[in-house]
């Protein structure tokens, strides 16, 4: 029985074209990764850090909106007192009586005229 | 030469070495040093002064804002505000703080517009707060803070105010500089209208801006509840003016006008006028619609005949002798003017007003149904309105009448009411019979516009039959339309009221002043339209002196204010048969 011919386990070497090629050991091979883990987590925090601080920014920018708009709605409430007060005093009866006989010359009517509404008509 | 000995150093390796030791020692000694200096510091800092570290962070980080919870508000009818609160100010001084209290004042008096002196010495009594002015506009507010004075702020502090100068005043009552009822529906209602203070604590930088995710507690401020009384603001003003003028007319010592409906027992308008100091006649001081009670007159004969029809004694038309004097146990009654006997109708007694007739009727009638009617009617007891100093009147049990007390009380003497007591008694009237309570306040109205309605401490009951009502009102109508109270007539609609003219007792007792003369109350009372009434009125005057008699002190004032009344609630005059007349138009020339 013929046994195949096993590749060679080398390739064979040829001028000019000599792989640049070493032994990596165990503990290279894990501080490589350990750098590249240490990269990503820090890439990562990084990435984290910068995103926090721009969530932050936002939120300290709507803070600073919101304690806006309170400050406007204190503003507008007691605006809106006011001119309810404002209100209520141009529609007191004393200044409506006062106007209308001194400013603009009304007197109280001596007759009131009373009207029968005319009846519907039959269809 | 010198004179020393030069040492000279070691420069051996054993002596390097003893060197480099010594230096090594003394460096890990300076450095256990500076470690237990730094360990010991930093446990100084976190434990040993940990209390007052935090709370100085916390004294410039957080911020304590006080915001106040504003009373209710008390409105009208129609919901415009009779009495208001608006955000105001307090300036005030921790005089602690205040490095220079006179160059301070100097600064502040021109704006509080107060005298330095004074304001200096506030701030330098000993202590951490005083007042230096209360209730300021938030715009003076803000000057005083921009001043930046040390020691001197502004807290928010609410101001009372009545947007319609004083009508209602007496009916409104008052509240204390620090906001707490003291008279009238303020003190009534004190615990509704009542806000609640709120805060808020925030952490916040020193530019003032808070702090993103920092501490953000809130206990909201709750405002107080409205209330709502059944108050017509127009229908008091007019009241008001018109009473001032009546009084002033008839140089009366004050008087007393109400406006109600008869079918709910609300009350439109309670005014009351008063004479101060100076004799100028005033509204709005005091209510005396519900305490003062005063002796009626012959306003009474209303409720007296009231009982004897429905008693079942008489129909209107019943007759009986009536002769113009009347002696009873030991006191002798007139008529108001003298007259043979003549056979009156009990329709005749009232429109005439004959005390004799009155009499003969209240003596067939009993005491014991007298006071039992009267009872009825509300006359001795509280409205039930529970404001402070109502007065129930006086209305003594039969055990404790004279030989004269039936004669009397049946005619308006020896017996006091309330003019609020004489409107819901002729309400029962009107109501065919039914008297409803008095209503004053509509509802309360909280937070979210919650709607609740206070129930009434008495319940509606019957007093007469309708039967009986229905013919005390014709009765009554006619009193307007041929009697004594023709002055109270309103053109294109049917008036039903009883005059009353009674004399005041004397503090000294008996009806006589010691100069030998008598003061007097005129009183009219009734209602419109006389048919199906809408409005309830009394009109009290007291003390009159260019005129004494209810017919002509009280009655004008009833139509003037009835015609406004009908008005303004739009009740339209009775047309002929199947309609109803128009307002079209009132003219100045007719």
């Amino acid at each position: 029985m013929n046994r195949p011919l096993a590749a060679p386990r080398t390739p064979a070497s040829q001028p000019g074209a000599e792989p640049q090629l070493r032994v990596v050991t165990g503990t290279q091979r894990s501080l490589v990764r350990i750098v590249l883990t240490v990269g990503i987590v820090l890439l990562a925090l990084l990435t984290s850090l910068f995103c926090f601080g721009l969530v932050q920014s936002l939120v300290t920018e709507a803070q600073g909106r919101i304690d806006q708009l309170n400050g406007q709605i204190d503003e507008a409430t007691i605006q809106d007192r006011d001119l309810r007060l404002r209100r209520a005093e141009l529609l007191a009866p004393a200044r409506l009586r006062d106007s209308a006989a001194n400013r603009l010359g009304m007197v109280t009517p001596t007759t009131i005229v009373y009207l029968v509404p005319s009846q519907p008509s039959a269809p | 030469m010198g004179s020393g000995v030069r040492r000279r150093r070691a420069t051996g390796p054993m002596a390097r070495r003893y060197r480099s030791r010594g230096r090594r020692t003394i460096l890990v000694l300076a450095l256990i040093a500076m470690g237990t200096g730094l360990v010991w510091r930093t446990f100084d800092l976190q434990f040993r002064q940990a209390g007052w570290i935090v709370a100085w962070g916390e004294d410039h980080r957080i911020h304590t804002t006080y915001t106040m919870g504003l009373r209710g508000d008390i409105l009208d009818r129609s919901g415009e505000p009779l009495a208001t609160s608006l955000r105001w100010s307090t300036v005030y001084a921790d005089p602690s703080l205040v490095a220079n209290p006179l160059a301070e004042a100097q600064a502040l008096a021109p704006l509080l517009g107060a005298d330095v002196t004074p304001l200096a010495q506030k701030m330098s009594v000993p202590g951490q707060f005083v007042y230096l002015e209360r209730q300021v506009p938030p715009e003076l507010a803000g000057e005083v803070e921009a001043l930046g004075l040390a020691g001197i702020g502004t807290r928010p502090e609410a101001r009372r105010v009545h947007p319609l100068g004083d009508v209602a005043a007496e009916i409104v009552g008052s509240v204390s500089i620090d906001h707490n009822g003291t008279s009238g529906i303020e003190l009534l209602y004190d615990d509704v209208l009542s806000g609640r203070a709120g805060s808020r604590v925030q952490e916040k930088y020193p530019g003032g801006r808070s702090v993103p995710g920092g501490l953000d507690e809130s206990t909201p401020a709750v405002d107080g509840s409205d209330v709502r009384l059944t108050i017509d603001q127009l229908l008091q003003f007019e009241a008001a003016r018109i009473l001032t003028a009546q009084v002033t007319e008839t140089d009366a010592r004050g008087g007393v006008i109400l406006v109600g409906r008869p079918a709910t027992g609300e009350i439109l308008a309670m005014t009351t006028a008063t004479r101060d100091a100076d004799g100028e006649v005033i509204t709005g001081a005091e209510n005396k619609a519900l305490t003062w009670s005063f002796e009626p007159g012959s306003v009474i004969k209303g409720l007296t005949f009231s009982a004897v029809l429905d008693a079942g004694l008489a129909t209107p038309g019943t007759i009986r002798p009536v002769p113009d004097r009347l002696v009873v146990y030991d006191t002798e009654f007139t008529d108001y003017s003298a007259h043979p006997t003549l056979n009156y109708s009990l329709r005749d007694i009232v429109v005439q007003s004959s005390n004799i007739g009155t009499i003969l009727w209240g003596e067939q009638l009993g005491a014991s149904a007298l006071y039992d009617y009267l009872r009825r009617f509300g006359i001795g007891r509280t409205s039930g309105l529970g404001l402070f100093g109502e007065s129930a009147g006086l209305l003594p049990p039969v055990r404790a009448w004279s030989g004269t007390s039936l004669a009397t009380i049946a005619i308006g003497q020896g017996v006091s009411l309330t003019p609020l007591q004489l409107l819901l008694a002729f309400n029962a009237i009107a109501n065919d019979g039914v008297y409803m309570p008095a209503r004053i306040v509509a509802e309360v109205i909280g937070q979210h516009d919650a709607r609740t309605v206070p129930q009434a401490t008495t319940d509606p009951h019957r007093v007469m039959s309708v039967t009986a009502a229905t013919h005390m009102r014709r009765i009554l109508r006619d009193v307007v339309a041929d009697g004594t109270g023709r002055l109270a007539a309103v053109e294109n609609y049917e008036v039903a009221g009883k005059t009353g003219t009674a004399r005041k007792p004397s503090p000294d007792g008996g009806y006589e002043d010691p100069e030998g003369n008598y003061r007097y109350v005129a009183t009219f009372a009734g209602f419109v339209p006389a048919g199906s009434p809408e409005i309830s009125l009394v009109v009290v005057i007291d003390e009159p002196t260019t005129t004494i008699y209810g017919g002509s002190a009280a009655a004008p004032a009833f139509a003037e204010l009835a015609e406004i009344a009908l008005r303004r609630l739009k009740v339209p005059p009775p047309g002929p048969p199947g309609t109803d007349l128009i307002l079209a138009s009132r003219s100045t020339d007719g």
